[in-house]
């Protein structure tokens, strides 16, 4: 055997799945061949190294799965809007008759430099600055905020659920942010999906004009936080990627954060002026 | 049912719209998926982007999935494309290596590894090889280091390799050799460049 042919037959050797007279031929050119010899054994070491990777944890990011699901959603609604048809289709199988409300969103948007004159005073709202590049929506005295101040360009989609409607789209540049009022003049709740080009992704109901009575119910996660913002008349948002998830519920009026019945695994927080839902 | 039934099941609900059960597939594979990716890629948002692509591209082929091989073995190949893809991405855009050469006003110079000195324990000394090879596995070329990986850190056989990556059987196996030479031959650059540091 010539001796650049001696490596291809490493592995083999190292496994010990070499046939006997192959292998005897290599042990005759390892004796024979000091060079070899020790190329083989740092091979072998190496290999022997690498297996010691196996045991090293690696750490998974808390929030892996939101971010695999919000950039399979995007796929999906960015495939959906490419094919118009589809989404006749998809809006003809959710469009449910009498239930559509009306989202009013604008009327306070506004785009403003970072670092300029006093805002308050120009008519904007401060934005928490523990999260200066996230998405928020924010309830206050004076109603619902949607929120974002991006550090690099980016755009948001509101987009009504369960039909997937495009309600409004915003195009915000680097280091400014948006500030607008979701509103809902219709009865009933509305469920909206915002989500940025980035990725980052939430789902926050905003109540209509009329409560609903507390009672029992069962449903979707998405069902349960309707339930929650037509009870209660305050918006919800919703933190979980499980929003087809099938749940009962028992609300009442004495408690908003401990419902008589609160379905397994979810939590409930109230925190100004808007419930959060996780699950 | 076994682990592989189950996957069947989940990718018939899939297929016929039902969300929630590809949720429940991704997770059940987003952790093993996210330690293959990170292996690859040795970078926390690197690893989440090729997973989430790879879950995309899984998702929207799903209809073409016959279930001729396993669903584990398929993803590693998904995996692995959107990995390739994302790293030929890389390199056609402008960017300055830290890991080659770095410029200074006396010319270039080898980035140098950081000295801890000669470890007082074996568990020092071991986790110095550790290092020592991810480095090595770094500046092989990006196939064969998936294929290290995917044999050596995650266990697949050579017949799932084979499967995943679409070769002969024969084939994985003289490439892996090749592979293998290849980081033995790296870390040998490497250490006597830190020894001779």
């Amino acid at each position: 055997m010539k001796l650049e042919k001696a490596y291809d037959y490493f592995s083999a050797y190292y496994e010990g799945t070499l046939d006997a007279a192959l292998r005897d031929q290599m042990d005759r050119l390892f004796a024979a061949n000091q060079r070899l010899r020790h190329d083989f054994d740092s091979f072998a070491a190496s290999l022997d190294d690498l297996e010691l990777s196996k045991a090293r944890e690696i750490e998974i990011p808390a929030d892996l799965h939101e971010q695999i699901v919000a950039r399979l959603d995007r796929s999906i609604y960015e495939s959906s809007r490419n094919q118009p048809q589809g989404v006749m289709a998809f809006w003809r199988k959710y469009a449910l008759g009498g239930l559509a409300a009306v989202v009013i969103i604008g009327g306070g948007f506004a785009v403003a430099n970072r670092g300029t004159a006093d805002q308050a005073s120009a008519g904007f709202t401060a934005i928490p600055s523990a999260t200066p590049a996230g998405l928020q929506v924010v309830g206050e005295e004076g109603g619902t905020f949607l929120r974002f101040s991006p550090t690099a360009n980016d755009s948001v989609k509101v987009m009504r659920l369960p039909d997937a409607k495009l309600m409004q789209s915003y195009d915000v540049s680097a280091n400014t942010k948006l500030d607008v009022p979701l509103k809902n003049a219709a009865a009933e709740p509305v469920t909206l999906l915002i989500s940025t080009a980035e990725g980052k992704e939430m789902v926050v109901v905003i109540p209509g004009t009329q409560k609903q009575a507390a009672g029992s119910g069962q449903g979707s996660l998405l069902d349960f936080a309707k339930a929650m913002s037509a009870t209660y008349l305050l918006p919800v948002t919703l933190d979980s990627s499980k929003r087809d998830s099938m749940l009962r519920w028992d609300l009442n009026d004495s408690s908003l954060t401990q419902p008589a019945t609160i379905p397994e695994g979810v939590t409930v927080e109230l925190k100004d002026k808007l419930i959060r839902i996780r699950f | 049912m076994s682990s592989a039934q189950d996957d069947l099941v989940l990718i018939e609900r899939t297929k016929q719209g039902d969300r929630a059960a590809f949720d429940d597939l991704i997770y059940k594979y987003e952790r093993r998926a996210y330690q293959y990716a990170y292996r690859l890629t040795s970078n926390s948002e690197e690893a989440s982007d090729v997973v989430s692509d790879a879950f995309v591209r899984v998702y929207n082929a799903l209809q073409n999935f016959k279930g001729q091989s396993a669903f584990t073995t398929w993803l590693f190949r998904i995996i692995t494309n959107c990995y390739l893809d994302a790293r030929k991405k890389e390199r056609s855009r402008p960017t300055v290596s830290l890991d080659n050469a770095m410029q200074s006003s006396e010319g270039d110079f080898e980035r140098q590894v950081e000295d801890e000195g000669p470890g007082p324990s074996e568990e020092l000394e071991k986790s110095e090889r550790e290092r020592l090879v991810q480095a090595a596995l770094f500046k092989i070329p990006e196939y064969q280091r998936a294929m290290l990986v995917m044999y050596h850190v995650e266990n697949l056989s050579y017949d799932e390799i084979a499967e995943a990556l679409d070769l002969p059987i024969g084939t994985v196996k003289s490439r892996l050799n090749r592979a293998r030479l290849s980081l033995r031959e790296q870390l040998t650059k490497d250490k006597e460049l830190f020894t001779l540091g």
